[in-house]
C-alpha cells in the first residue's frame, strides 16, 4: 500500500502514477532532487517535456482546456508522489497560478492564446507581484501602467521575482488607478519578457545562487488585450491565486522525501552515532514525523472539503514551511561540521564528484539556509497569522 | 478517511450536546451519587455502545465517532467516566475476551448499567503496561489477587475493574514479556479490594485499589494470554479519544481566549487588536487544526498494524502541544486567567494535565523510537 490514508481509487491511482515515475524520470534529474544539487533550466523543461509528452503536465486542469479534470485530491496524489520519487516541482507560474485565473477571469480569445503553450511547455512564465515598497503589502505596489486605447504603457519595477531570468512572460500587478482605494486602481497585466523596456537584473542570494531576480520596466509596451479581467479587478485576480498557492505550499511530498532522507543520514551518521546521540536526534525526528502527519490530514480534510482557498488554508502554509525549515536544520545538525565545506560548483552533477568523501555533505548548508525562503514567500508566515486572526477568528 | 461525522453522528452528537447542556454542566468532580442515574440518557442516545459491534449491543460504527464524541464532551467540559467505560474497557473487552465474556459484558455496558474502569498503572510502573507487580495465582476454580493499583481513571464510579496482574511467581518478574500478562474483571464490592478515591487537580476523580488477596472466578479472567494486546488496545483506544477531548477543549478555550480579546480594552483598544496577541491567538488555531487531524488519524489507524503508533501520535501532540496551549490561553487572558472562577482557567487545567493521563510524552516518544529501532 502507497498510503494509509488513500481511499482505494487514489490508491490505484498512486499506483498508475508510481509506475510512471519509475520508467520516465530520469535519475540524472531525480539524483539533483534528493542530494539538492542546482536545477538547472533544461532540467525542468526537460521533465515538463516528458509529462507533457504524456498529458500529465496540465493533467490538472478542466477538460475543456486540455487537462485530464483531475480532482484537487488526484493532483495532489501525483505532486506527493513527484516529490518523493524526486522529481523537481513543476515550475507553477504557468502552469498552477496564471491558467486558473486566465481561466477564471479570462475570455474566451485569451484562453486560446494562453493555455494551449503552457500546457504544452512552450513558455516560460514568472510572477510579478513584489516591488522595492510592497512586500507583504502587496496592494501599495507603484508600477504604473497607464491606458493608451488599445494599449498600455508600464513603468516601475518588480522584485524577488523567481526565475524571471529564464520567462518568456510576467503576469504582473500594475497600478490603473490612483484616486481610488489602493486595492481598486490594480489591474492583471501579462508582460512579454522580450518586450523593449524589460530589464532583469539577478539577485544572488547568501547560498551563492540565482534564482530571483530585480524586472525593471521602462516605458514597455502592452497590448489591451494582455489584461485579464476588467480594468481594477487585478486585486481580485491576485486573491483568488493566492489561495491557490497556499494549499500547494503545504508541500508533504517534499516533507517526506526529506525526512526519508534525515532518516538514512542519522542510521549512517558514524562515528557520531553514538546511543544518546541518536536518541536525542531521533526524539526530534519522531515529533516532526508527527507534525507531518498532522499535516498531511489538515491538506486532506482542505482537499476534501467545499471551502479550498478559505482563510483557513494559512494553516497549511505555516505548518507545512514550518516543518520543511525544521527538517532541513535538523539535516544540518546530524551533518555538524561535515556541512561547513561548500563550493557552489559541488552543486552540479560532475562538481559534486570531487566533492564525494568528506565533503559530502556540501549542500545541506545551502539548503537550510536557501529554505529560509519558506517562512518568507506566498505571503509571509506572519501574515498568514493575521490572515488567520483576523478572517478566522475574527480579531 | 472519514473527515466529517455522517449525518447521523452529527445528530447523536447534538443531542449529546444539548444534554450535557441541560444535566451535565454541573456535575460535581468528587463522588456524585445522581451520575448512576443520568448515564442511562446517554446510552439512550446510543453514545456508550458507539464503538461496540452491533452483535454485542452496539452500533458497531468506525473510531471517528468516539473522537467527536470526546470532542464534544471536552468542549462542556464534563467530568463523564465515558473514555474509562465505553472506550478504555469497552476496547479490552473486545479486543480481549472471550465470545462468552463479551456477550455477558458488552451489552450491559452499551446499556449503561455497568460503570467501568482501568487498573494499570502501579506505583513505580512508569505508565509500562508491562511493569506489573500485581499478582493472580490459581487456587482451584479461582484466582486470588495481590497488588496496587494507582490513579484509576473514574474508579469512583466504577461497578468493575479490568486489573492487570502477572499469573506467574517467577521472582524477579520478567518485566519484557507480556506472555503471562492477564486481565481480571472485579467487582467494586469483592471482598479484599479496599478502595480509596481522591480529587485529582484538573477535577477528575481517581481510585487507588488494594488488592488484598482479592478472588475472582476462573471466568473473570479475560480471554486467554493475550491481555498484553487487550491492554495496549485499550490504552490506544483512551488515547485516541483523550485527542478527541484535547480538540473539544482546545475549541473552547480558543472562543473564550478570542471573546476576551474582543472585550478587555488596554491603551485605548481591544487586546485582539494588538498583533502580537493575534499572532499567539493564531498559533493557537494552528494547533487545533493539527489536533483535529491527529485525533481524525489516530481513529482512523485504530483497527491496523500502526493503531498504537498512530494513538501515539496523537496523545504526544495532545501531550505537548495541549499544554503549550493551555499556556498561551493563560497568558492571553493575563491575571483573569488563573482565577478560579472563569471557565478558562479550568479548561486550561485540564488541557494541561492532559498529558499525565494514560501514559505522558515523554513515555509514548519512547515507545514510538523503541518500535522504530526495532523494525
Amino acid at each position: 500500500m502507497t498510503n494509509i490514508l488513500y481511499t482505494p481509487e487514489e490508491e490505484k491511482f498512486a499506483a498508475e502514477v508510481i509506475c510512471f515515475l519509475e520508467a520516465s524520470l530520469p535519475t540524472d534529474i531525480s539524483t539533483k532532487v534528493f542530494e539538492h544539487l542546482r536545477l538547472e533550466k533544461s532540467d525542468y523543461m526537460r521533465w515538463q517535456s516528458i509529462l507533457a509528452k504524456k498529458g500529465w503536465l496540465a493533467a490538472n486542469w478542466p477538460l475543456e482546456y486540455g487537462g485530464q479534470g483531475w480532482t484537487a485530491m488526484q493532483t495532489h496524489v501525483f505532486d506527493e508522489l513527484c516529490a518523493i520519487h524526486g522529481a523537481p516541482r513543476l515550475v507553477p507560474f504557468g502552469l498552477r497560478m496564471v491558467a486558473p485565473v486566465i481561466m477564471r477571469f479570462g475570455t474566451e480569445q485569451q484562453k486560446k492564446t494562453w493555455l494551449p503553450p503552457i500546457r504544452n511547455n512552450e513558455v516560460w512564465w514568472c510572477q510579478g507581484y513584489s516591488e522595492p515598497n510592497a512586500g507583504s503589502d502587496l496592494a501599495s505596489l507603484q508600477t504604473r501602467a497607464v491606458n493608451k486605447g488599445d494599449h498600455y504603457v508600464v513603468n516601475g519595477q518588480k522584485t524577488w521575482t523567481t526565475q524571471a531570468q529564464y520567462a518568456d512572460m510576467m503576469f504582473c500587478l500594475v497600478r490603473t488607478g490612483t484616486d481610488v482605494k489602493k486595492q481598486e486602481g490594480i489591474s492583471f497585466l501579462l508582460i512579454d519578457m522580450h518586450s523593449k523596456g524589460v530589464t532583469v537584473r539577478p539577485i544572488q542570494t547568501y547560498d551563492e545562487e540565482v534564482t530571483v531576480n530585480e524586472v525593471f520596466l521602462e516605458d514597455v509596451v502592452v497590448p489591451a488585450g494582455n489584461r485579464i479581467g476588467e480594468q481594477g479587478e487585478g486585486w481580485t485576480c491576485a486573491k483568488f491565486l493566492l489561495g491557490h498557492e497556499r494549499t500547494v505550499l503545504a508541500r508533504v511530498g517534499d516533507s517526506k522525501r526529506e525526512l526519508a532522507t534525515l532518516k538514512r543520514t542519522i542510521s549512517q551518521a558514524d562515528p557520531r552515532g553514538s546511543a544518546p546521540w541518536k536518541a536525542t536526534v531521533s526524539q526530534r525526528l519522531a515529533l516532526l514525523e508527527i507534525e507531518l502527519a498532522g499535516l498531511e490530514v489538515t491538506l486532506l480534510r482542505a482537499l476534501n472539503s467545499k471551502h479550498l482557498a478559505g482563510p483557513e488554508t494559512s494553516v497549511l502554509k505555516i505548518v507545512g514551511t514550518q516543518i520543511q525549515q525544521d527538517i532541513s536544520e535538523l539535516l544540518l545538525e546530524v551533518a555538524g561540521a561535515r556541512a561547513l565545506p561548500f563550493d557552489p560548483e559541488w552543486k552540479s552533477l560532475s562538481g559534486r564528484q570531487h566533492a564525494d568523501g568528506c565533503f559530502s555533505a556540501a549542500t545541506i548548508a545551502s539548503n537550510f539556509l536557501d529554505l529560509r525562503k519558506l517562512s518568507i514567500f506566498g505571503g509571509t508566515n506572519e501574515i498568514q497569522r493575521n490572515i488567520i486572526a483576523q478572517r478566522v477568528l475574527g480579531l | 478517511m472519514q473527515f466529517e461525522p455522517s449525518p447521523e453522528v452529527q445528530e447523536t452528537l447534538q443531542s449529546l450536546d444539548r444534554l450535557l447542556e441541560r444535566d451535565w454542566a454541573d456535575l460535581a468532580p468528587a463522588e456524585d451519587t445522581s451520575l448512576k442515574q443520568r448515564w442511562s440518557d446517554l446510552a439512550n442516545l446510543g453514545v456508550l455502545g458507539i464503538c461496540i459491534p452491533q452483535t454485542y449491543g452496539g452500533f458497531g460504527l468506525s473510531a471517528d465517532s468516539s473522537v467527536h464524541v470526546s470532542a464534544t464532551i471536552g468542549r462542556r467540559l464534563c467530568h463523564l467516566p465515558y473514555i474509562s467505560t465505553a472506550v478504555c474497557c469497552a476496547a479490552a473487552i473486545c479486543a480481549g475476551a472471550t465470545e462468552q465474556q463479551k456477550h455477558e459484558w458488552l451489552p450491559p455496558l452499551a446499556e449503561g448499567r455497568h460503570l467501568w474502569a482501568i487498573a494499570y498503572l502501579e506505583d513505580s510502573n512508569e505508565y509500562d503496561i508491562f511493569n506489573c507487580n500485581t499478582r493472580a495465582t490459581p487456587k482451584g476454580e479461582e484466582w486470588t489477587l495481590h497488588g496496587n493499583k494507582i490513579l484509576v481513571m473514574d474508579g469512583v464510579h466504577a461497578d468493575f475493574f479490568l486489573v492487570s496482574a502477572r499469573t506467574h511467581s517467577s521472582d524477579p518478574p520478567d518485566s519484557n514479556s507480556s506472555e503471562e500478562l492477564a486481565l481480571f474483571i472485579v467487582a467494586k464490592d469483592t471482598a479484599g479490594l479496599s478502595i480509596r478515591n481522591y480529587r485529582t487537580i484538573d477535577n477528575r476523580v481517581a481510585s487507588t485499589l488494594s488488592l488484598d488477596g482479592v478472588t475472582v472466578k476462573k471466568l473473570s479472567r479475560l480471554g486467554g494470554s493475550n491481555a498484553g494486546h487487550a491492554l495496549t488496545m485499550a490504552l490506544s483506544a483512551g488515547c485516541t479519544a483523550l485527542a478527541g477531548e484535547a480538540v473539544g477543549l482546545m475549541e473552547r478555550l480558543l472562543s473564550l481566549t478570542t471573546d476576551y480579546l474582543k472585550t478587555r480594552k488596554q491603551f485605548g483598544q481591544p487586546l485582539g487588536k494588538f498583533q502580537v496577541m493575534q499572532h499567539a491567538a493564531a498559533d493557537m488555531n494552528v494547533a487545533l487544526e493539527q489536533m483535529k487531524s491527529l485525533s481524525l488519524y489516530a481513529a482512523h489507524l485504530q483497527d491496523t498494524e500502526q493503531a498504537e503508533q498512530a494513538a501515539g501520535a496523537a496523545k504526544i501532540y495532545a501531550g505537548t502541544s495541549g499544554r503549550r496551549f493551555a499556556k498561551k490561553a493563560i497568558q492571553l487572558h493575563g491575571g483573569m486567567g488563573m482565577v478560579n472562577e472563569m471557565p478558562a482557567a479550568h479548561y486550561a487545567k485540564r488541557l494541561a494535565m492532559l498529558d499525565c493521563w494514560l501514559g505522558d510524552s515523554s513515555y509514548h516518544l519512547n515507545r514510538r523510537m523503541n518500535c522504530q529501532s526495532t523494525t
